[in-house]
């Protein structure tokens, strides 16, 4: 662990977090800019770096950008990524009111400790689910990559459930494109030289989180606002510990949500804002809304939790508990590092290195939001038509760097087309990135298991008690998420005869 | 108004993607048909590929029962949108598309055109300055072009100031990513 944190505090890699943080804090600060587009381009664009460069890169950028959309959701009423929506609520009327330096002084000593609570969650619990995970084998390893799927599906299409795993499984057909890896048969190439690797992945995502993004906030006419008079941001640390219970409330349910495949900032940041609500005193319940400080801190502490939370299935299982930390295990797959069970095993180390970038990024996010924020003001006075379309070059340079073949990178602008196309319909763009980043291991591990089992007869089959108990989740979040859909459905149906 | 955008924040609690859920329903048709389109072309196929060890591991079995699930997701949507559309009036099932969708396609056409010059317009030459090595390859000529144009589109600014933006942006991007990085580029 020593060694982790010299490394990480070495000149050049402290150097190279600090700035992914201040990358971060801007690029999460600027309203249509969010922490998953900037992860997915990263993917590519790390392809240049050494492991523990691009480590310590995008670690700092997913760290200071989910802080980033606060700015401008207390500054200019619009929320820099969707987790801030909450903070906009209550931080914005607390600007209004001349209290916006405080407000985002209380956001950026939340956001410290939500991280801390995050990390540490995420170091207790690391062992006791890999020691679980270690004694999956490959129906255990089929059935965890459904059911990471199909819960991503769930929690991002939350009144329609069965969009998102239609999108999921779609993912999944993606990633099947290529020659299979049991018996080196070409699956959906025709004959296309260029299909015979597959589908990049990282292509399709840069261009459904990246382009696609362009795609829809670009040609917007309005411009964003200018900011109210913020005034100095203080560090709020009384402010905090008058609201402590809430906090520590607040980083526990969001560092719980983070491990769920799919659940990421927006659930974790909402779902606590409304439990504080719920369960705050009937004097501070009836500011929420008007300015709250309890609800800044309620969802500021946990969609930074969230991080430390997502980390874990990622690295225990090699399921991304979230977008963006799926953006970084295709990073490191890229790198040849193959995240799940024997992580310990296949990379020494590499926890421990990456517990050390999560506490150095975190120092760094205080220290850089602090000194970030006049900065950031003059940044929401730049044009959205300058800024996004300065993103396209950086869409096909992470599209073609990967495997450099201009291929990929017709694939990114029809990912683009696709992830509009998704838009439009109303179907989640999540889902997408679960089914083509578990696919493979799906595949490989169903047909090893079957092979197993017409060995071994049923007996073996029946013995089989944790893929029984994986079976049953999966049913469960199958039969929830039908029984919702069905009961949105009924309510559309019957606002729609309302209407008529 | 305030409580209300808190009520409304705290209601959206159980989706991680706002903007997902019902569309209209003659919208859910139209996606269903075009995802069962493609579920049973998937399934088709899969059945026709070879498996050199057996059911259990051939090579078309997941995408099989992948695209089989698919087929009966999008007949659920299907009936779905069917038994919505009869409950509501014709005049309010309309084919939705965002506000900005021409302008949209229009970036979209764009890009692609942006792409397609870099691949086939080849061009490549470098130089020197002091031990310094510089490359200017298709994609910094095409995309000083492409980016002044839209910056011209969406950012208004003078032709002078599009062109600045660019050129130092492309240059930037090109010494970051082919000299420090050394990834190459189209």
């Amino acid at each position: 662990m020593v060694d982790a944190f010299l490394l990480a505090l070495s000149p050049y890699l402290l150097l190279i977090t600090l700035a992914g943080v201040c990358l971060g804090i801007f690029w999460g600060a600027m309203p249509g800019l969010s922490t998953t587009m900037a992860m997915m381009l990263l993917i590519g664009l790390s392809v240049g770096m050494k492991q523990d460069v691009a480590l310590a890169f995008m670690l700092g950028v997913y760290t200071g950008s989910t802080f980033g959309g606060a700015i401008s959701a207390v500054l200019i009423n619009i929320p820099g990524t969707p987790d801030s929506v909450p903070t906009m609520i209550e931080g914005h009327a607390l600007a209004q009111r001349g209290e916006g330096g405080q407000a985002l002084g209380l956001s950026i000593t939340a956001s410290f400790l939500g991280n801390w609570v995050g990390i540490l969650l995420l170091v207790a619990c690391m062992p006791v689910i890999l020691a679980i995970a270690l004694q999956f084998r490959s129906w255990e390893m089929f059935l965890l990559a459904v059911i990471g799927i199909s819960i991503c599906g769930s929690m991002t299409s939350g009144t329609m459930p069965l969009k998102g795993w239609m999108t999921g499984w779609l993912g999944m057909l993606v990633a099947f494109v290529g020659y299979d890896a049991i018996h080196g048969v070409s699956r959906f190439t025709y004959d296309v030289p260029a299909l015979y690797d597959g589908i990049s992945y990282v292509a399709i995502l840069i261009g459904m989180f990246g382009l696609a993004e362009i795609m829809k906030v670009l040609p917007q006419r309005e411009q964003a606002p200018m900011p109210e008079n913020v005034g100095r941001a203080i560090p709020s640390v009384g402010l905090l510990i008058r609201n402590m219970p809430a906090a520590l409330r607040s980083g526990l349910l969001g560092t719980v949500i983070g491990a769920i495949p799919g659940a990421g900032a927006n659930i974790a940041a909402f779902l606590s804002y409304d439990v504080g609500r719920r369960r705050a005193k009937p004097e501070e319940r009836a500011k929420w809304g008007k300015g709250s400080y309890q609800g800044i801190v309620c969802a500021e502490v946990a969609n930074n939790a969230n991080i430390g939370g997502s980390m874990l299935p990622t690295l225990t299982l090699g399921i991304p508990g979230s977008a963006p930390a799926a953006a970084l295990m295709a990073a490191l797959q890229l790198k040849n590092v193959v995240l799940g069970p024997t992580i310990n095993v296949d990379h020494p180390g590499l926890i421990q290195f990456i517990y050390a970038l999560l506490v150095v990024a975190n120092f760094l996010m205080f220290g850089a939001a602090l000194a970030l924020i006049k900065p950031c003001v003059k940044l929401f006075s730049l044009p959205r038509g300058l800024l996004m379309t300065l993103i396209i070059p950086i869409c096909i340079i992470g599209a073609y760097a990967v495997r450099t073949n201009m291929f990929d990178v017709w694939i990114m602008v029809v990912g683009g087309f696709l992830g509009y196309a998704f838009y439009m319909f109303k179907f989640p763009a999540a889902p997408v990135v679960l089914g083509v980043i578990l696919a493979p291991l799906a595949d490989e591990n169903l047909r090893r298991a079957l092979l197993l089992f017409e060995n071994n007869g049923l007996v073996y089959f029946a013995k089989q008690y944790v893929g029984h108990v994986l079976v049953l989740i999966i049913a469960f979040v199958f039969i929830e998420g039908f029984l919702r859909g069905r009961r949105n459905r009924k309510l559309a149906m019957a606002a729609a005869a309302d209407a008529a | 108004m305030a409580s209300d955008e808190a009520a409304d924040g705290a209601n959206r609690v159980l989706s991680e993607d706002a903007n997902a859920g019902l569309a209209t329903p003659i919208m859910d048709l139209v996606a269903a048909g075009i995802i069962a389109a493609i579920s049973i072309w998937i399934a088709i196929e899969s059945l026709r590929l070879p498996s050199p060890g057996g059911v259990f591991t051939a090579p078309g079995l997941l995408p099989f029962l992948t695209a089989a699930s698919l087929l009966i997701m999008t007949l659920i949507l299907g009936y779905g949108a069917l038994a919505r559309r009869r409950a509501m009036p014709r005049a309010l099932d309309r084919f939705e598309v965002p506000a900005d969708f021409a302008r949209s396609m229009t970036l979209g056409v764009i890009v692609a055109v942006y792409v397609a010059a870099m691949q086939f317009i080849p061009i490549n030459f470098g130089f020197h300055i002091g031990s310094l090595h510089f490359v200017i390859g298709s994609f910094e000529t095409v995309s000083v072009v492409a980016i002044t144009g839209l910056l011209r589109l969406y950012w208004r600014a003078a032709l002078w100031a599009c062109l600045a933006v660019a050129v130092v942006w492309i240059a930037f991007l090109s010494v970051v990513f082919r000299m420090i990085f050394i990834t190459p580029l189209p």
